[in-house]
């Protein structure tokens, strides 16, 4: 998902907040604790998450002049995962669990006795491989105050979401009608109106099918 | 009423820019203009999704809002979820895909000055020392330099090709916001009711709208007048 080549798809949110004078140097400090961590075979997690370069997943150093860019803070959201293939997994834990049943000499094994080969049969599997890396691109206007995220994977905007509102200390209020309207200018009037506003419809009666008739008793509002 | 009903209760706005979009553009045969912008090309193109409830049509086609189906869809009540737009303005033309509800846009292509110069020098940029030599030219740097100063030279050409991506895309998404500001004088006043609503009606009913009476209307002073008389103060 690259903000740097090809075909652009993104989602716009907004900081609705007034940016400190020595944003720069705060705000890069707060990158610095928020970057991404390898994911390490010996830790629990399964995922992690965290800044890295736009367009270069790999740095992680996150050097000041690869971010800040004459009006826009550029990052990577990067997301680790360990990711082993399900057969595999079965195939390693069945072979350990013999393995300890023989050693036992019992034909079954407890349950806290099976979590432990899981356990370790997982650390053993992650050693022997990488964890799968994906990176999204974000850039933030500062001048705007626009963040365009260039991913519509919902589970993704919410990691980044919530990463940003921990590393900066901002909530995003996602695009949507409304705060569109509302930063183009909205006259009380027209607020008012758009509060009372209802759906348009062109349905006409005759055309309708049973489904769709349903259908139009649902959507209305 | 409260922020999230604003927002949530009121995303249906979005389906309508798109329907208003779609009915101008047939009408208008793909011209359309702001005061901003002047006159330019503006067409549904490859893609459009209508729904309703759990009721939806997906349309490909090259023009897929010309044919019936599409209309059909409209006069079952479902509206327009998600449009692939085309736009020729300025000996240039770019395409999209809009989420109606998010506003989201998907597969913007631009065709940035940076990839005109690759493609006006046929494609591809050669270069390295056995095209100077063959060239007659003396061998360059020592490598180690050289590679540094290539390493710079590449970040600074995207750096360049950010800027510029990102200029022509503020560019496209000021376009789609003077186009909403318009919709929405229209959607917010008397005129939405009184002369688009019934003019949609007889377009997606297949029957002649009267396109010269309609721009008209739409121009009218009182088309931007909201639907309810107070005294305006911008927010």
């Amino acid at each position: 998902m690259s903000a740097l080549s090809g075909s652009l798809s993104y989602q716009r949110f907004f900081v609705e907040a007034k940016l400190h004078r020595d944003f720069v140097s705060r705000s890069h400090e707060a990158i610095l604790k928020h970057a991404m961590r390898p994911l390490s075979p010996n830790e629990p997690d399964a995922e992690r998450s965290g800044w890295c370069v736009m367009g270069d997943p790999m740095d992680i150093e996150l050097d000041r002049s690869r971010l800040y860019l004459d009006g826009f803070l550029n990052l990577g959201l990067r997301t680790d995962r360990w990711a082993i293939p399900s057969a595999l997994f079965k195939t390693r834990l069945r072979e350990v669990e013999a393995q300890e049943k023989a050693r036992k000499e019992r034909d079954r094994l407890g349950r806290n006795e099976k979590a432990e080969i899981k356990e370790l049969v997982t650390r053993e599997l992650r050693k022997k491989l990488l964890p799968s890396i994906r990176a999204v691109d974000l850039s933030w206007s500062l001048e705007e105050n626009v963040v365009r995220f260039f991913t519509h994977s919902k589970k993704t905007t919410d990691v980044m979401i919530d990463l940003f509102q921990k590393t900066f200390g901002f909530e995003l209020v996602a695009e949507s009608p409304y705060t569109l309207g509302k930063r183009i200018g909205f006259t009380d009037a027209q607020l008012e109106a758009w509060e009372e506003l209802e759906p348009t419809s062109l349905f006409v009666e005759e055309r309708s099918t049973e489904g769709a008739q349903a259908a139009q008793k649902k959507g209305a509002r | 009423m409260q922020l999230i009903d604003l927002i949530e209760k009121r995303r249906f706005v979005g389906r309508e820019l798109l329907l208003w979009l779609w009915m101008e553009s047939e009408l208008f045969e793909a011209t359309l203009e702001t005061s901003e912008h002047g006159s330019f090309g503006l067409w549904i193109e490859k893609k459009l999704v209508l729904s309703l409830g759990e009721e939806s049509t997906r349309i490909a086609a090259p023009m897929p809002g010309l044919g019936r189906e599409a209309k059909e869809a409209l006069l079952r009540g479902q509206l327009p979820e998600a449009a692939a737009l085309r736009i020729a303005w300025k000996d240039d033309e770019t395409a999209l895909a809009i989420d109606a509800e998010s506003f989201a846009l998907r597969g913007l292509k631009l065709r940035t000055l940076l990839d005109k110069a690759t493609a006006d020098a046929g494609g591809e940029v050669f270069g390295g020392d056995l095209v100077d030599e063959m060239a007659g030219k003396k061998p360059g740097r020592p490598k180690k330099k050289r590679a540094v100063d290539e390493e710079r030279e590449r970040e600074l050409e995207e750096e360049a090709a950010f800027h510029e991506r990102m200029t022509m895309t503020r560019e496209v998404e000021d376009l789609l916001a003077t186009l909403y500001r318009d919709f929405l004088a229209l959607r917010l006043s008397r005129t939405w009711g009184a002369v688009v609503v019934p003019a949609m009606r007889r377009w997606a009913a297949g029957e002649s709208v009267d396109v010269d009476a309609y721009r008209k209307a739409r121009r009218s002073k009182s088309a931007s007048a909201p639907s309810k008389a107070r005294p305006e103060k911008r927010r």
